[in-house]
């Protein structure tokens, strides 16, 4: 067995895929692109492929995790032209890397993630709003369950909010807590901030796991270096 | 630029004049608004981007339904894949918008668009509309007025697109008459070329004169011009013919057949949607028609004769298929797949191509007998798909009346199979009000229900548990062109009355769930299908009151069709309700099917008598009259003898 990660963005138009549908879109294209995947066991056997962490729709990504493994070895970057050739452009491939297939799949470890939301004409109020956001012990958001809303408190997973203005437009970097010990969304954390003019464009920057000190990128980088990096001063 | 085939392509912006480009980011921005935007994303896998500019002929094929349906139609993957392989001609698809996407682009006044280039409907040369389903003729105005398109032909000028339609229901084309400019009767893979062909001679001359290019294409076989007919009626208002205006005009007109199937062009490179559609698979058509003769269905009458294709050719093109499409399910269609002579050998071949890949084969429609169920069976192996059977009616007397060759022990033994040893759901159809039925073959349906369920359980099956037997009930509608064409359809109240006793009797049979159509929409499925002319107004005011998607039961209001009749004077009794005399006209005589309408009286006699008449596979020609059939016997005996003594309840 032969484990593969894919580093892939998500843009533009297809931002609007749901997981499902990127699923779908993903097998689809690792069986046109002829590669010899590896099926889980049983009845219905299915392609053993793994996404690290969901996104939620309408919200653009600089790096999303897929992986999958194949009964044979294959070259990374042979791989990766192959699968291009059956991607549309706004879900191109970065980076395919080969990891230990007897490793936990990605999804398992995601603790965290580092949002940026880009206001193109931010109103006054929103740097006290963020401030205030910032100093409240408990957030509380509605959320609809299988059946019934609920109520969840997503303050303890809004590890750290930081707002930059700059030539007009505001940027706010959200580092939220996500995958399977909870988490917060992007998309929660904006709506509780004051109603804004103009599309706000929400872009998934890096996925984290817990580091031996810092959070780190699947990549290994510490969140620091990555912050240092991408010249986000905090 | 011209796409590479089973490769992916891009739209050459810079090539687009700014005021698409601006309609483009429109549309992109919309798409942040609405639910299930991958409806309208297109850019799909396989999907053909040019630039509409370079095209000679620019056509739409449109589905008058959500992107979910329409692109789960086969009729539609072949002409799209046949037509873009045309040199000079580029065909786009379009389909209904959502309630949300019509909303926002009325408020921004932004006209519907194709997927690929994202086109105004009203900017392409011709739009071609495939004609489904009744109750989607409202979903056809509504595209054609988002797509800033006249409705009615006689208002279109010459830089209108023509509206074209094809597909079963244009063998009943009048209540759609005046909407369009030209109706392709029968296949449509050799007639849509040949009108492309004439149009585009047309558009070379200045695309002058609207008349000029259809009464050229009027000359075509298989080619229903509306405006070249005019309808008249009796003094008492009663339907009374047709006749053709002008030369060019023929009456009747015959479909058109594409005799060799093995030779006919079969799309290869299947668009995948991103988004889940409702049959979310692959699909290969092991042939066209169908020789078992049920009395009630359209389809096997106006699609004979069954042409079929060689094993080794839907082999090649399975393989080509699951290639360039990378799907993970292959459908075996056609009407009756387990008729098919070598099915077994077929699935044997398919099963061991695609063993290390995972390809899951399914058959949609099957007969309700062992043998069919059996090959279901393997199959679907451990998976929890579910098994279709359809007896139709409840008892052996009502199945011979409708020509259904399938006995109570068929059904009894298919369904245990299925129950008991693989554990499956079981989906039973049935339909009441049909010609002759009575309280008896509501009891009997019951009854074999409760003998379904019994046998399903008996053997180690589970006790209890969610019901694994689904029995939908339709309601008869008497369709043109077959030998119920001459039958009423059941009065409302009846249909209702038996609805009724259907549910508190199959309550008390275990594991059973029931469902049943609507009523109502299945009285305006029979008026349409049955309909003349004169119904055409009440389409358009059904429209005109907010009648869009009226195949879905959540948007479908039958007060807005009643509305609409009673503006017209009409009643839907008046088209339902009636048993014709064998000798009296009826709205669809001008088009010809090839089966004669002596066969279809003699059936319709013979149903009657609860008589049956064998499958015509394999040499028991019954005499259907149509031409170029391989299974014709020119001298046929129509007495007694070729009835086949039917079966009888026990």
């Amino acid at each position: 067995m032969y484990r593969y990660r894919v580093i892939f963005i998500k843009e533009g138009d297809f931002t609007c895929l749901s997981h499902l549908d990127l699923q779908r879109t993903f097998i689809r294209a690792l069986r046109r692109a002829g590669v010899p995947l590896a099926f889980s066991q049983g009845f219905n056997p299915q392609p053993r492929l793994s996404f690290a962490a969901p996104l939620a729709v309408g919200i653009e990504s600089d790096g999303e995790y897929l992986e999958f493994d194949l009964t044979l070895p294959r070259e990374s970057d042979q791989l990766k032209s192959a699968l291009n050739r059956q991607l549309p452009p706004e879900l191109a491939i970065r980076r395919v890397q080969e990891v230990d297939p007897d490793a936990p799949f990605l999804t398992s470890l995601v603790q965290a993630a580092l949002y940026i939301a880009v206001f193109p004409n931010p109103v006054a109020e929103l740097a006290s709003a963020v401030q205030s956001l910032k100093e409240s012990a408990v957030l509380e958001v509605e959320r609809k369950g299988n059946n019934a809303k609920k109520r969840v408190d997503i303050r303890p997973f809004i590890y750290s909010l930081h707002l930059q203005n700059a030539s007009g437009e505001s940027k706010l970097f959200m580092f939220l807590a996500t995958g399977n010990q909870g988490g917060a969304r992007p998309g929660e954390v904006l709506k509780l901030l004051p109603l804004q003019d103009g599309l706000i464009r929400v872009r998934r920057l890096a996925i984290f796991v817990q580091g031996p000190k810092d959070y780190i990128t699947p990549e290994g980088e510490t969140l620091s270096a990555y912050l240092d990096r991408m010249c986000i001063n905090t | 630029m011209l796409k590479k085939r089973g490769k992916l392509c891009f739209f050459v912006y810079n090539k687009v004049k700014r005021k698409e480009l601006k309609l483009m980011k429109d549309i992109s921005r919309l798409l942040a608004s609405v639910r299930r935007p991958a409806r309208y994303l297109g850019r799909e896998i396989n999907s053909v981007c040019r630039d509409p500019q370079q095209a000679e002929v620019h056509l739409a094929l449109a589905y008058p339904d959500l992107y979910e349906v329409g692109m789960s139609h086969l009729g539609l993957k072949i002409l799209y894949e046949l037509v873009n392989n045309l040199p000079g001609i580029y065909a786009e698809r379009v389909f209904a918008p959502a309630a949300d996407l019509e909303q926002l682009l009325r408020e921004q006044e932004i006209p519907l668009f194709s997927l690929e280039s994202r086109t105004a409907l009203h900017r392409f040369d011709l739009v071609g509309f495939t004609l489904q389903y009744e109750l989607n003729y409202t979903a056809i105005l509504f595209m054609l007025d988002c797509g800033r398109i006249p409705l009615h032909s006689s208002e279109r000028g010459d830089h209108d697109p023509f509206v074209l339609g094809g597909g079963p229901l244009a063998y009943n084309p009048e209540p759609l008459a005046p909407f369009f400019d030209l109706l392709v009767i029968g296949d449509g893979e050799e007639a849509l070329p040949e009108i492309l062909k004439i149009y585009r001679e047309w558009k070379k001359k200045g695309r002058r004169g609207r008349q000029k290019f259809l009464r050229e294409a009027a000359l075509l076989p298989g080619i229903y011009v509306p405006s070249l007919y005019r309808d008249y009626y009796d003094g008492d208002g009663k339907f009374a013919g047709i006749e053709a205006l002008v030369p060019e005009a023929s009456l009747p007109v015959r479909k058109r057949v594409v005799t060799d199937l093995e030779h006919t062009f079969y799309p290869e490179c299947f668009v995948v949607p991103y988004m889940e559609i409702v049959h979310d698979r692959a699909v290969l058509e092991l042939f066209r028609g169908c020789s078992q003769g049920c009395r009630f269905c359209q389809a096997g009458y106006v699609y004979r004769p069954v042409r079929e294709r060689s094993a080794e050719k839907l082999r090649e093109q399975a393989g080509r298929i699951i290639n360039n499409s990378g799907l993970a399910e292959l459908s075996l269609s056609s009407l009756s797949s387990s008729d098919y002579p070598a099915i077994g050998e077929l699935i044997d071949t398919l099963e061991d191509d695609f063993a290390d890949r995972h390809v899951a084969l399914s058959l949609p429609s099957l007969r309700a007998d062992t043998f069919a169920v059996r090959l279901a069976g393997r199959l679907y192996k451990g998976r929890a798909a579910g098994v279709t059977i359809a007896p139709e009616a409840g008892t052996q007397r009502l199945r011979n009346v409708i020509n259904k060759k399938v006995t109570e022990d068929d059904v009894l033994e298919a369904a245990a199979v299925a129950l008991r040893e693989w554990q499956s759901h079981v989906k039973l159809y049935f339909m009441i009000g049909l010609p002759t039925e009575t309280m008896e073959d509501l009891e009997g349906m019951v009854e074999l229900v409760r003998k379904i369920s019994v046998a399903g359980r008996s053997g180690g099956g589970r006790k209890k548990g969610p019901s694994r037997i689904n029995v939908s009930v339709s309601t008869f509608v008497p369709k043109a062109h077959t030998p119920f064409q001459w039958e009423p359809q059941l009065e409302t109240a009846e249909i209702l009355r038996r609805q009724d006793y259907l549910r508190r009797e199959l309550r008390k049979v275990r594991g059973v769930a029931f469902s049943w159509h609507d009523t109502s929409m299945s009285l305006l499925e029979a008026m349409l299908a049955r309909g003349d002319r004169r119904l055409a107004p009440v389409v358009k005011r059904a429209y005109d009151l907010g009648g869009r998607l009226d195949s879905w039961n959540d948007l479908f209001s039958f007060s807005r069709w009643e509305e609409a009749l009673n503006a017209a004077g009409l009643s839907a009794r008046d088209y339902v309700g009636q048993s014709p005399a064998y000798t009296e006209p009826l709205p669809w005589d001008h088009i010809d099917t090839g089966i004669a309408k002596e066969f279809l009286i003699r059936e319709h006699q013979r149903a009657l008598q609860g008589g049956i008449t064998p499958d015509c596979r394999g040499g028991k020609c019954a005499g259907c009259g149509l031409e170029n059939c391989p299974q014709r016997q020119l001298t046929i005996d129509v007495g007694a003898d070729l009835c086949v003594r039917p079966p009888v309840d026990s």
